[in-house]
């Protein structure tokens, strides 16, 4: 199964530090990321095993006076490589994987509520030999339902300490410091195989001889096992899970998260953009008046505005998905939905991320790791940018001017039209590569519904300031590049300072015309003259991959109306509409004007976008193929609409 | 691909006769005999804990459905539900934990 490992060169993430290791194993929702954050506070760093797209957090430990590495391995229920993480956490455990050391010791995180479930992984760890500790969590959770578990006993089953915490209350955590010390050092206990369970693979159902020896394990150590599972749980899903009142509710949770993304997300967005504009119009000054000013205003100021501008979508983001992930509620979303979106190749959780691209497509394609199987996982990233992101916004409401300025009836549906026709294209999109490039059905839903939570707020706190880093580290530098290299085509060559001006040309515009943009934009013309674009559009276009909406400004200066006169919509687009070729017919004819707006509700031009999807996808093949294919498909799509308009 | 089950009876009455997971009725209970899912799904049936000799209960119909098992509620989709071959187990004699 070829999925997505492709070689990150840029990441040798675990560095031989000398430093023994230490691998924390457990079942997904076992409480296994409250711990790690128990342990390690604000020290991890989240980032890539290497050569591959799976994650880790780690950090350093110290406690009296040995330091050791201590390595999140990803939530798992065994280690049958049935998924990519479980194949590279085998890997890791057993110290296969290339560029990681092996554990010197493993920490098994069990959930002392389902105890015998959690038993299985660490029955199949235990077999591996590694030196181990158990750590029992949600033991306060599992107090109150009257578990009563025998320490003494279920040590001597695993042939390791094992040791009782409440990881939020910070109950336990020095204990657990303690051992994982202790099991750092030479001739530790827990060094024996766990070998009552060795046999149980060598011959018949190896899962069933696990299950049946968690079972005996949890017989023999747990009291009152025959307890009734959580009755709130059960009530809570007999609502959510329904197949109506479930899928309202849902939409109530996705409305909720989407008015956070695209409306309260434009509050600091704006105190960005300001901040930068205030910086560059404080800064500006104090440079001489040239280009070196240019640069550095910008440049560079809105090339690092550019990229900080993002953060706000993705902390709020990931903030809403850690807590729907901590409540238990993103299993019952991914339930709820899995029907619908099965029928487009999509999985049940691809939801979450579609919705939240039609905000913005980078935060998005970052919350695609809450699908678990990775093909799902590439196949929703490649559809994501067909979601009408805000960035499209300013070219659709100018398109709109064109074309309906005086309607707000036909307005408001060309609207509602461009929206549904991105939602359209990135359904059919999916089902299209579902029978070609990433062929098959999307994995059958099996997925755990854990018993409801309050969730932790400091949880949802680290992982949306991970989120923050990685983005910053590992995207904005090439947004930040990008924007600096469209600022120099825009501005060289420098139009030579004794150029005649030119009669109803202002400097800006001849400037642009010299420039390597426009240039190429002329260059440009034969192939998108059947779109019904002329040079000054696909100047406009160019600029469009790094970012979209740079179109707006950069047809205000190439038809020479200068940047302030977008600030007023409708002179604006009468302005625009003003606008003829050199025969005097008019530029924006309703053909070119759909034909425009078609591209760009298809075309995938956002460098942002792309750059996220490198660092999603470990390399470029995924993204340059994204690229490729969107732009074919608006090319195609606007061709035909500006032939077909213009024979009506 | 379905379990080579008699025809899958919408309700089961006979403890003796093999039912797939999807035909149990809600809040019955069943051993698993059998997972015949194609490869992969099989691995991940089973590491999920539907393997064969666990005790289940359906306690939700529909696709997809929830089973009950160890206490853990779980989602599946009903084309790997009918995969998984289940002997009721007799009224009133409900497996711990489960129901």
């Amino acid at each position: 199964m070829s999925v997505i490992p492709l070689p990150l060169r840029d990441a040798p993430v675990e560095r031989q530090t000398g430093l023994p290791t230490v691998m924390l194993v457990g079942n997904p929702n076992a409480g296994k990321t409250t711990l790690f954050n128990a342990l390690t506070g604000l020290r991890a760093k989240t980032a890539n095993f290497p050569g591959t797209t799976v994650e880790h957090r780690s950090a350093n430990l110290i406690h009296n006076g040995t330091t050791c590495r201590l390595v999140d391995l990803p939530g798992l229920y065994g280690l049958e490589a049935s998924s990519p993480e479980e194949r590279i956490a085998e890997d890791a455990i057993t110290g296969r994987l290339s560029g990681v050391a092996a554990p010197d010791a493993v920490v098994l995180v069990l959930d002392a509520t389902h105890l015998e479930r959690n038993l299985f992984l660490a029955g199949r760890v235990r077999e591996l030999g590694v030196p181990a500790v158990a750590v029992l969590t949600l033991t306060d959770a599992a107090h109150k339902q009257g578990v009563r578990i025998d320490f003494e006993r279920l040590r001597a089953e695993l042939g390791c300490p094992v040791v009782p915490v409440a990881a939020r209350r910070g109950h336990g955590i020095d204990k657990l410091r303690d051992a994982i010390h202790d099991a750092l050092q030479p001739a530790a206990e827990g060094e024996a195989k766990c070998d009552s369970l060795v046999c149980g693979t060598c011959g018949g159902c190896p899962y069933a001889a696990r299950y049946d020896w968690a079972r005996g394990v949890t017989g023999r150590c747990v009291a009152e096992a025959d307890r009734p599972p959580g009755r709130a749980t059960e009530a809570i899903d007999r609502v959510l899970t329904h197949p109506v009142v479930g899928i309202l509710a849902f939409a109530a949770v996705m409305a909720a998260m989407f008015v956070m993304l695209y409306v309260i997300a434009q509050y600091p967005m704006d105190w960005i953009d300001r901040g930068f504009s205030a910086t560059g119009a404080v800064v500006g000054p104090l440079l001489p008046d040239g280009m070196l000013r240019s640069l550095v205003v910008d440049g560079i100021l809105a090339g690092v505005g550019g990229v900080l501008v993002f953060l706000p979508q993705i902390v709020i983001l990931f903030f809403f998905i850690a807590l729907l992930e901590d409540t238990g509620y993103l299993a019952r979303a991914a339930f709820v939905m899995d029907r619908l979106m099965r029928r487009f190749g999509l999985p049940g959780r691809a939801f979450v991320p579609m919705l939240s691209a039609h905000a913005c497509a980078v935060p998005a394609i970052f919350s695609t790791r809450i699908i678990e199987d990775h093909r799902d996982r590439l196949i929703t990233m490649l559809v994501l940018p067909f979601m009408t992101c805000s960035a499209r916004l300013p070219v659709y409401a100018m398109v709109i001017a064109l074309l309906f300025a005086d309607n707000p009836l036909a307005a408001g549906l060309l609207l509602a039209g461009a929206y549904f026709m991105g939602l359209a294209a990135a359904l059919g999109a999916s089902v299209v590569m579902r029978r070609t490039v990433v062929p098959g059905q999307a994995r059958p839903l099996v997925i755990e519904l854990p018993d409801y939570r309050l969730p932790s707020l400091k949880n949802a706190l680290l992982a949306s300031g991970d989120r923050a880093m990685i983005f910053l580290k590992k995207v904005g530098g090439i947004i930040l590049i990008a924007s600096v290299v469209m600022w120099l085509a825009a501005n060289f060559p420098r139009l030579p300072q004794d150029a005649a001006p030119v009669a109803g040309r202002t400097v800006a515009q001849q400037q642009l015309e010299y420039s390597v943009a426009g240039r190429v934009g002329r260059a440009l013309e034969p192939v998108f003259a059947p779109l019904g674009f002329d040079w000054q559009i696909n100047v406009g276009v160019l600029g469009s991959f790094v970012a979209r909406e740079t179109i707006v400004p950069t047809l205000a200066i190439v038809y020479g109306l200068g940047e302030d006169a977008i600030d007023d919509q409708t002179t604006f687009g009468d302005s625009l509409k003003n606008q003829t070729r050199i025969d005097g017919t008019p530029v924006f004819t309703a053909a070119t004007s759909l034909s425009l707006l078609v591209f760009y509700i298809l075309a995938m031009q956002c460098l942002s976008t792309t750059a996220a999807m490198r660092r999603e996808t470990g390399g470029w093949k995924w993204p340059l193929f994204q690229v490729a294919y969107m732009t074919v498909l608006a090319y195609v799509a606007a061709m035909v609409t500006y032939q077909a308009v213009s024979m009506v | 691909m379905d379990v080579a089950l008699p025809p899958t009876p919408s309700v089961s009455t006979n403890t003796d006769v093999l039912v797939p997971l999807s035909g149990l009725r809600r809040g019955e209970a069943g051993v698993i005999v059998m997972v015949d899912a194609p490869g992969a799904d099989a691995v991940r049936l089973k590491t999920m804990g539907l393997c064969e000799g666990r005790s289940v209960c359906l306690l939700g119909h529909g696709d997809p459905c929830i089973v009950g098992l160890m206490g853990v509620r779980i989602g599946l989709s009903a084309r790997l539900a009918r995969h998984v071959g289940v002997r009721p187990c007799p009224a009133g004699t409900s497996p711990r934990g489960d129901a």
